[in-house]
């Protein structure tokens, strides 16, 4: 049974006033629940009209020869102060022989390079492969490390079916949780030291990065970011980024940061076979804007009104 | 005084007799994540909803999902059986019975008695069970839910409805799935708007942004412009996610996401009872910095503040506590009471340390620890309620260097 011919069963049925009255305030019991339900409608079948359905893309392409490369830096518009340490050094009240214990544990919100203005962390992708494209199979493994209780790297990018190594090179253990939307979750506890590593794959692309956090140590976060093609980078600490062996033509990127979010939803670029494209991203203060004041404190008491 | 009982008489029969002649509607309340949402983006999402899921007194049967509806048989003796849907409608009427008032006609945990319970009623509308016997993050299997409607939950006040029989029971777990596909798919599509911007919130700050540079530009010209993105591929959106949550019901199935031991449970004798406190104390896996040293559940890590969940710019909650995924301080089970939410069987106990616990920040120790000490700690964590709590920390043990008990705290 296709997604897209969609076949219901329309349970057309009132209830009993039992139930109704249950699910309102009172309580009296008048007739049995399916005394009222035998005399309403009975169940029709309805098939909903189907939709076009994609032409199969039977002779997708492993790989495309067009080797195609953009390249590209994202930097910082204004004058930035840096972000306060989560944790200052020695300051940490979680295990402080350890954490924090050489340096403090910066706030990777958002980083920018003093030098050369780069904001690092900027997520560069395609949302979807290009059409025809099948993506050849990932074998490089990737190491997600920890170190001074932070993840390292603190973003990366994922293909589908890929592994990963989740390392730590702290003496105390650590937990790697995950919050996928399309994958199941992944919460297990990572040994002191362990170089050998515990194995994390996805199976699932996933539409933006996801966080990744640590429950022994509520400050540490880091994002992932599974595609189910390898055309997804991240901007590295001076802000530069690079994709390769993209197919010639015009594309579309998203571009994407933890604090913002969307950064650009359509970044067209166009790209010619066997050439380097470079772009340059500029963002301001005012693009990364959250509303920093006191936040309500309410409690919500209840959700339907 | 005599005539004030009267008239409260008088009243209480006109209540009686007026009253209940229309009780309200019950209705499939929305997510918070939906109501977050502009109106216009909201009624994308509930027209798809009533669509697919109809409405509580009028249900739809989505043929997409691995649910079985119930097919009818003309020869059938009730005659509401005589129709194809009746799982479904039989699995409604005993769920509005027997569930509704703690867990809410949509499944949202928020029932009217749910406001009194700690801890709150299951959610099942983020798809995250805790007890089951499968991996990680995925769902419960029929068998699992089943479970749970006999037994109830221990510590809890989900009770046992194990008086209502294995038929009925199997309705109700139907019912229970698919009351959470219907809400997996509305958090998702939720979440799937609000990233693209229309959460009533963010439009404004666009809005605001927008007019520093454009005074053209209001609240309509904004919303409509992202919308119109949205509604080209919404019949897709809500396809895709109902694939999505169809995937995830029938991975629950898949006999490789089972967790079960490899090496046979090791004799629970007093070596390998303390084998396992030393594996329980050790730095290596600090079960203690949650459920104490003792076991009372009142390790350091209770009193860390946690982080909000989603909140723009990162902030903590004013309380401490652990918390679960629908954000309620949970504290870590006290191991000295013997009472165990989902069954004290050992491999229970097994299944716990070795996947931890789904939508609590518990972590599974079964990729770090072989599967001879996770039954060790099994012997020592269904040991605890018999131990002197106050002994020394063993020393020499395999497990390594225990934690000084004042070190975190």
């Amino acid at each position: 049974m296709s997604l897209n011919s969609k076949r219901f069963w329309r349970a057309a049925a009132m209830m009993g006033c039992s139930s109704l009255c249950l699910a309102g305030t009172a309580a009296l019991i008048l007739t049995p629940p399916r005394a009222a339900e035998a005399q309403g409608p009975h169940p029709v079948q309805i098939a909903v009209a189907t939709q076009a359905v994609a032409p199969a893309l039977a002779e997708a392409t492993v790989g495309f020869a067009d080797g195609a490369k953009l390249t590209g830096s994202v930097s910082f518009s204004d004058d930035f102060k840096a972000l306060a340490p989560l944790v200052a050094k020695g300051g940490s009240t979680k295990d402080p022989a350890v954490c924090g214990a050489s340096e403090e544990i910066p706030n990777e919100e958002l980083v920018v390079n003093p030098e050369n203005k780069g904001i690092a962390n900027v997520f560069v992708f395609l949302p979807k492969a290009p059409t025809g494209y099948k993506a050849p199979k990932a074998d490089k493994e990737l190491i997600f490390d920890q170190k001074n209780c932070k993840f390292l790297p603190h973003s990366l990018c994922i293909q589908v079916g890929q592994t990963v190594k989740v390392l730590s090179d702290d003496g105390v253990p650590h937990n790697t949780h995950t919050f996928p939307l399309r994958n199941a979750g992944f919460n297990q506890t990572v040994s002191p030291n362990d170089r050998k590593g515990v194995e994390l794959k996805y199976s699932k692309a996933e539409k933006l990065p996801i966080e990744v956090k640590c429950d022994f140590h509520t400050w540490m976060k880091a994002y992932h970011l599974i595609l189910d093609h390898p055309f997804m980078a991240v901007s590295d600490a001076n802000g530069k980024f690079e994709i390769e062996g993209l197919p010639a033509g015009k594309h579309e990127f998203t571009v994407w940061h933890e604090k913002k979010g969307y950064l650009d939803k359509k970044l067209a670029v166009e790209v010619k076979a066997g050439e380097s494209k470079s772009v340059d991203l500029k963002y301001g203060a005012k693009q990364f804007a959250t509303f920093e004041g006191p936040q309500p404190k309410s409690t919500v008491v209840s959700l339907t009104k | 005084m005599r005539s004030s009982s009267l008239s409260l008489s008088l009243c209480g029969l006109t209540l009686l007799l007026a009253g209940c002649g229309q009780p309200p509607e019950p209705k499939f309340s929305l997510n918070a994540k939906t109501a977050a949402l502009t109106p216009a983006a909201q009624q994308l999402i509930s027209e798809a909803l009533v669509e697919n899921f109809g409405t509580p007194n009028n249900l739809v049967a989505w043929q997409e999902l691995p649910i079985d509806y119930g097919k009818g048989s003309p020869t059938a003796a009730e005659a509401h059986r005589q129709a194809d849907g009746w799982r479904l409608k039989e699995g409604r009427d005993l769920y509005m019975v027997h569930c509704l008032h703690c867990h809410g006609v949509a499944g949202d945990g928020n029932g009217t008695t749910a406001r009194f319970l700690n801890p709150r009623p299951r959610d099942y509308r983020q798809g995250k069970y805790k007890f089951k016997s499968t991996a990680g993050g995925n769902r419960p299997t029929h068998d699992d839910l089943m479970r749970i409607l006999e037994e109830g939950i221990a510590g809890t006040y989900m009770p046992s409805f194990a008086l209502l029989g294995k038929d009925q029971l199997g309705l109700l777990v139907d019912y229970v799935r698919w009351l959470s596909m219907r809400g997996e798919i509305e958090e998702g599509l939720a979440i799937e708007l609000a990233q693209v911007g229309l959460k009533t919130a963010d439009l404004e700050r666009t809005v605001r942004e927008q007019r520093t540079e454009d005074k053209s530009v209001t609240l309509d010209t904004v919303r409509d412009e992202l919308l119109a993105e949205v509604k080209a591929s919404w019949p897709d959106t809500v396809a895709e996610k109902a694939k999505d949550v169809v995937d995830f019901w029938n991975e629950a199935n898949n006999a490789e996401n089972l967790v079960m031991p490899v090496a046979k449970r090791v004799v629970a004798d007093a070596e390998s009872i303390a084998r396992g406190r030393a594996l329980y104390l050790s730095k290596e896996n600090k079960c203690s910095d949650c459920h104490g040293p003792a076991g009372r559940g009142d390790g350091p890590q209770t009193e860390q503040f946690s982080a909000i969940d989603g909140a723009s710019p990162a902030r903590n909650y004013d309380e401490p506590g652990l918390r679960d995924a629908w954000g309620n301080i949970i504290m870590p089970r006290n191991l000295t009471r013997g009472v165990y939410r989902f069954g004290r069987r050992p491999l229970d106990i097994y299944r716990r340390v070795h996947q931890g616990i789904n939508g609590t920040p518990m972590p599974g120790f079964g990729k770090t620890l072989k599967d001879e000490q996770i039954w060790d700690i099994v012997n020592y964590v269904l040991s605890i309620p018999y131990q002197d709590g106050t002994a020394p920390a063993p020393e020499g043990v395999a497990g390594g260097e225990t934690v000084p008990e004042t070190a975190s705290r």
